[in-house]
């Protein structure tokens, strides 16, 4: 029952994200593909979802469905801007933010579809920034004030989780839910 | 007319009057639609010309104002979610020069900026009078209140705008 339950963890229901601080051409690949597919699977996860179903809580206690779609957003811009502050500075600190503060914000409240169009122009452009890296370029670091020096290979891998992370959280709950 | 600086250089204000703030807010939610205007009818050619001499190609402009908004949105949020938080500055000639900066369809720019425009004019009609006066400290320009924001962001965009539109009056010989 322990490994059961552990195993439906409806915190993390693909498990925690794999920190490879170097990762081989094909790891990188599948990874870039997986952050191209993102924006297609949250807006396939979320379709057809009623505006009551969008404020339900993932789980209990946790964001709604429509703070979790703006998280995401949130989340995958200041990726982008680290990405490219390491890819333009040697070794910057980058700027944490309080993500549970900004899913209180206002914006939060708004139709998912502007998160969802932010997110699939946001990962064009993401995408094509990492299709043209060089593998050097993957070593390239920047420092987080509270985890310390982050690879872009390891940046690359918990962004590929992170978007996959909260689509799971959605499809999760529609099945409990049975909103099929 | 300055080719560089269309419509004057930026005059930061530290507080704004509500009118003027309203007046911001409101030039602030124009600026996707006005820059889409402005790129209509452009060829891909023309696209990756110099908007002037030495200048960003009209392509590198489109991008560079979402990365910089994007930034402009994440400042916001961190001014309105901390206690005069240090914002992370960022290079914007490298940045430019960057793969997607350079050879991005300008379209996904458009639709990025739409929806960064949609967030941010959403937060800033749900502030207080008193957040405006919020701060976050940047760290070559010093304390930087939400109306200065509003103000940069506004000043920021239509300067961008005047940079495309006056390319394009000159490609027809205006």
């Amino acid at each position: 029952m322990a490994n059961e339950a552990a195993a439906v963890d409806p915190r993390y229901p693909i498990g925690k994200a794999d920190r490879k601080p170097v990762l081989t051409p094909e790891e990188r690949r599948v990874r870039i593909e997986q952050i191209a597919e993102t924006p297609g699977r949250l807006s396939v996860a979320v379709a057809g979802l009623t505006p009551a179903q969008l404020d339900t809580p993932y789980r209990e206690g946790g964001w709604t469905v429509r703070q979790l779609v703006h998280h995401v957003a949130d989340s995958h811009m200041n990726s982008f801007v680290r990405f490219k502050l390491a890819l333009t500075e040697k070794e910057p600190t980058i700027k944490p933010y309080e993500q549970d503060l900004w899913a209180g914000l206002s914006d939060s409240a708004l139709p998912i579809e502007i998160s969802l169009s932010l997110l699939t122009a946001l990962h064009q452009r993401w995408v094509v920034l990492l299709q043209n890296m060089k593998p050097a370029d993957f070593a390239l670091t920047l420092r987080h004030p509270e985890i310390g020096l982050i690879t872009l290979d390891e940046n690359l891998c918990i962004y590929s989780w992170h978007g996959r992370h909260h689509v799971a959280h959605v499809t999760a709950l529609r099945e409990r839910k049975g909103w099929n | 007319m300055d080719l560089q600086y269309p419509i004057g250089k930026l005059k930061r204000k530290a507080v704004l009057t509500p009118d003027e703030r309203r007046a911001e807010i409101a030039r602030i939610a124009e600026i996707p639609g006005q820059m889409s205007v402005a790129l209509a009818g452009l060829t891909p050619a023309q696209l990756d010309s110099p908007y002037r001499e030495s200048g960003w190609t009209v392509r590198q402009v489109v991008h560079h104002l979402a990365d910089a908004h994007i930034n402009g949105l994440i400042r916001l949020k961190l001014a309105l979610t901390e206690q005069h938080p240090t914002i992370k500055p960022y290079d914007q000639d490298p940045w430019s020069a960057l793969p997607d900066g350079k050879s991005a369809p300008v379209e996904i720019s458009l639709a990025l900026l739409t929806a960064v425009h949609q967030r941010m004019v959403v937060i800033l009609n749900s502030l207080k009078p008193a957040d405006f006066a919020r701060t976050f400290e940047h760290p070559e320009i010093g304390t930087v209140t939400i109306d200065m924001h509003v103000g940069m962001l506004s000043w920021h965009g239509r300067h961008h705008v005047a940079h495309v539109a006056s390319f394009k009056d000159r490609l027809a010989g205006k």
